[in-house]
């Protein structure tokens, strides 16, 4: 009873919040109600791409989860840590190290040339969808991970007793998991991919690359039409809600909690460890060469930064902490069905809608600029809350259904419960989590500097300055700083929460 | 608590100095960024105003739009020509009051709502390393074999749409027969500048839509003299950079003494080195000798903002057609 509350009370705090802007933005222009056909094939092709973003990108994500949690080798642990690192990348920085390796005068073509074949071309529809599987294929992984992780040893014991085949095995141990976290991760993607715009745009190679996301830009900064703008925005939360809707309905499969027992006793064939090897060597290659490339590129310069780009490092370090802090406790509030629909709005609506609409909620209040910084540290918040809920819903689940009925017997409830039962057996996923969010925030170039920072800058603005001022190389080296403050904020929390 | 330190440091610092005037300037990012020249002119009008100059960073229309006649901004500098008919549409601006005439521009000007301070030509800028033969003209652009050109989105930049417009000038009912020959050569497009000239001086394309001021940039600071601006024998559309005055300002005096400012020779000396682009009102002979020494368009195009208005749309669309096969 008092646990729905919560849910019920922080679900209509965190509506309001998210709805407030898009609401006063109608309010304040109206809303447009016609689609031309640039409107509709743009929703189009973002429906596409998002769709082959996310189907691919949890597919590739089955082998290399079930790899990593079959296999032990050196370096393990650090791997698992730095696949993290897409994800939590600028995208401005992204994008160029993909392109380092995969453009016109990337290492993949020089290599092509060096041994006598043509190049390959990264812009087009294939470019997209290998940008954004970068982008969400380690998300896709850890999620994945956790999950198996929770499997447990029990389980693995057992089916390596009764010696069965590979498909067997795959339906015994990992159907079950995949059913369950699979449509998640799934509809998360796809909403992620749904308001991509710059990354979409420039390796799509031109117009045909369109997006929602971009209609919205171009009517709110070039068209000036608000109300088409936020008619725009109404669409992209419609596609959102409806596909985690989906996903929702999609039967979750009874699991079963063992006693802890992590030592598994499970020995996997040649076979499997061929596989593993290949899928892990061939995923490393995926996600670090570009990262290489811009450490590369980045390294030479970041030693003789200004100093106001470690001051709005500095900034950008403690809006992260609050805004990480904000969003798990948002998180574990909403751990319910309802809680995952109600949150993914924070990817679903447009940032551009999002900042004119909180833009023109706080105008009454005062001083919108002065209150820059708490209003990015929770649009932040709200912005990571998806992924936040995304990872500790499933264990929070699997808590509420195993432990209920024992904490009830003697007596162990409210506050004491989320004490000793709640927060202590989620403290991995909660970790993982904080990490998640310190680091989306640290990247994330707040949604208020679109309409005047006033006094504030943070690390990603500073760094579209510097670009924008022709200083590509110290923008690089800014890019370089950013992500490795972002890695590391990740990896701290993700470590507290291994062991603490 | 450091945070709350950095909250209370904001707050005090806004009371502190209650007792100056001050004059509220809305100017975009770039613009204000410690590389732009916002903080040098803040430093020159602040030593004979008496006053305190605050930038304030953002977007300029759309806030403009958003905050209405409540806004507090007294000045409004970094609009550009493709914005102007919606910011006159708003009705919050005056008349600028000042000396139309004094301006030294490649066109003559008529606007007494919104002055240049700056000044460029829109153009292809290439790497002289990479290529030898340079186009001389949209068509040589064309009929190169294998260049790899970035250019910017209509859509989402101003650049963008500069060009855009610029083509359809000149080809008129055919520009849509021109982007179809000049998109095989199109590597990609950008949602801004910013991204397009990374892919160029990461080496991702020989060619970028620019500015012709931007070769000044890598001569004078990087001391790099193999990036050049291709000039074209059609002519080049013009680029200009505006201030206006708010109708509402509770700074009036100080708003009309800024707008001196501007046309002064340490504002005007100011604006080569910080913001890449020519004087508005300052005779060519005046400019820094990198500037004087660039090569010069002989034409200047400049589409008046109605009739701009009118053709964007459709050259948008053909655009939009020719590069989406």
């Amino acid at each position: 009873m008092a646990r729905s509350t919560v849910t019920v009370i922080s679900s209509v705090f965190l509506v309001g919040l998210l709805l407030g802007p898009l609401i006063s933005l109608i309010h304040f222009s109206g809303l447009s109600v016609s689609l031309n056909s640039s409107d509709i094939a743009a929703i189009k092709f973002t429906c596409v791409q998002a769709a082959y973003s996310a189907t691919l990108s949890t597919l590739i994500a089955i082998p290399v989860a079930k790899a990593l949690k079959r296999q032990k080798f050196f370096g393990k642990q650090f791997v698992v840590l730095i696949l993290g690192a897409p994800f939590i990348l600028p995208v401005i920085v992204a994008v160029l190290g993909l392109i380092l390796v995969f453009g016109n005068n990337g290492v993949v073509n020089n290599i092509l040339n060096l041994i006598g074949f043509a190049p390959v071309k990264i812009y087009g529809f294939w470019g997209v969808i290998l940008a954004h599987i970068f982008f969400n294929l380690p998300l896709a992984i850890r999620i994945l991970l956790q999950a198996l992780n929770n499997v447990p040893g029990e389980h693995y014991r057992l089916i390596s007793s009764l010696k069965l085949s590979f498909v067997q095995k795959f339906f015994a141990l990992d159907w079950p998991v995949l059913k369950k976290v699979c449509p998640g991760i799934w509809a998360v993607i796809f909403a992620i991919c749904l308001s991509s715009f710059s990354v979409a745009l420039t390796l799509g190679g031109g117009p045909k690359a369109t997006t929602v996301e971009l209609a919205i830009y171009q009517s709110f900064f070039y068209d000036l039409d608000f109300s088409k703008a936020a008619q725009l925005a109404l669409v992209q939360v419609f596609l959102v809600v409806s596909v985690v809707l989906c996903s929702q309905f999609i039967n979750t499969p009874k699991t079963v909690l063992g006693l802890d027992i992590k030592i598994a006793n499970y020995k996997p064939s040649f076979f499997e460890k061929i596989i593993d090897a290949l899928v892990i060597i061939g995923i490393l290659l995926f996600i670090f060469t570009p990262l290489i490339m811009i450490l590369f590129y980045g390294f030479a310069n970041i030693f003789s930064l200004p100093l106001s780009v470690f001051k709005a490092a500095s900034l950008s370090i403690q809006i992260a902490i609050l805004s990480s802090f904000m969003s798990v406790f948002f998180g574990l509030c909403l751990t319910t069905k309802m809680g995952e629909i109600f949150g993914s709005l924070g990817i679903a609506i447009s940032p551009i809608v999002m900042g004119a609409g909180t833009f023109l909620m706080l105008k009454n209040f005062g001083n919108p600029y002065l209150l820059a910084v708490p209003v990015t540290v929770v649009v932040n918040a709200l912005v990571s809350l998806p992924f936040v809920i995304r990872i500790l819903k499933p264990s929070a689940l699997e808590i509420r259904k195993e432990f209920d009925n024992l904490s009830h017997s003697i007596g162990l409830t409210g506050i004491y419960w989320v004490w000793w039962v709640y927060l202590r057996r989620l403290k991995r996923p909660i970790g993982f989590s904080l990490g998640v969010a310190a680091a989306l925030s640290m990247g994330d170039l707040g949604v208020i500097v679109l309409f005047g920072s006033g006094e504030i800058t943070t690390l990603p603005l500073k760094i579209y300055q510097l670009m924008g001022s022709y200083r590509v190389e110290e923008a690089l080296a800014s890019a370089l700083l950013l992500s490795l403050l972002a890695f590391g904020s990740f990896a701290f929390f993700d470590k507290l929460g291994r062991t603490l | 608590m450091r945070f709350l330190i950095f909250l209370t440091g904001i707050i005090l610092a806004t009371s502190a100095s209650a007792n100056k005037p001050v004059l509220t300037v809305y100017a975009p990012d770039y613009f204000v960024s410690e590389w732009g020249p916002g903080p040098s002119i803040e430093e020159a009008f602040e030593k004979t105003c008496e006053c305190d100059l605050k930038f304030s960073a953002g977007d300029l229309v759309p806030r403009l739009i958003l905050e209405g006649s409540s806004t507090e901004a007294d000045i409004v500098i970094g609009l550009n020509t493709d914005v102007t008919k919606k910011a006159r549409e708003t009705g919050l601006f005056a008349p600028h009051q000042q000396n139309n005439g004094s301006l030294f521009l490649p066109i003559k000007w008529n606007d007494d709502t919104f002055l240049p301070f700056n000044w460029s030509f829109v153009s292809f800028v290439y790497d002289e390393a990479k290529i030898s033969q340079p186009p001389t003209s949209f068509d040589d652009l064309a009929n190169m074999k294998n260049a790899k050109i970035v250019i910017q989105d209509p859509r989402s930049s101003i650049s963008g749409l500069a060009l855009v417009l610029w083509v359809k000038e000149i080809y008129g009912d055919k520009a849509k027969e021109y982007w179809s020959k000049l998109a095989p050569n199109i590597v990609t497009v950008t949602k801004g500048w910013s991204e397009a000239y990374g892919l160029f001086t990461s080496g991702e394309a020989e060619i970028v839509l620019s500015f012709n001021t931007s070769p000044a940039y890598h001569i004078s600071v990087e001391n790099d003299q193999t990036k050049k601006a291709a000039i074209f024998e059609e002519g080049h559309y013009a680029y200009f950079e505006l201030v206006g005055k708010l109708r509402q300002s509770n700074q009036p005096e100080l708003a009309d003494k800024f707008m001196q400012f501007v046309l002064s020779n340490e504002f005007q000396s100011l604006i080569p080195f910080t913001n890449w682009s020519y004087p508005a009102a300052q005779d060519r002979s005046e400019w820094p000798e990198v500037f004087s020494k660039l090569p010069f368009p002989e034409k200047a195009y400049f589409l008046s903002e109605d009739k701009a208005n009118e053709m964007r749309k459709k050259a948008i669309e053909e655009w939009r057609a020719a590069l989406s096969q």
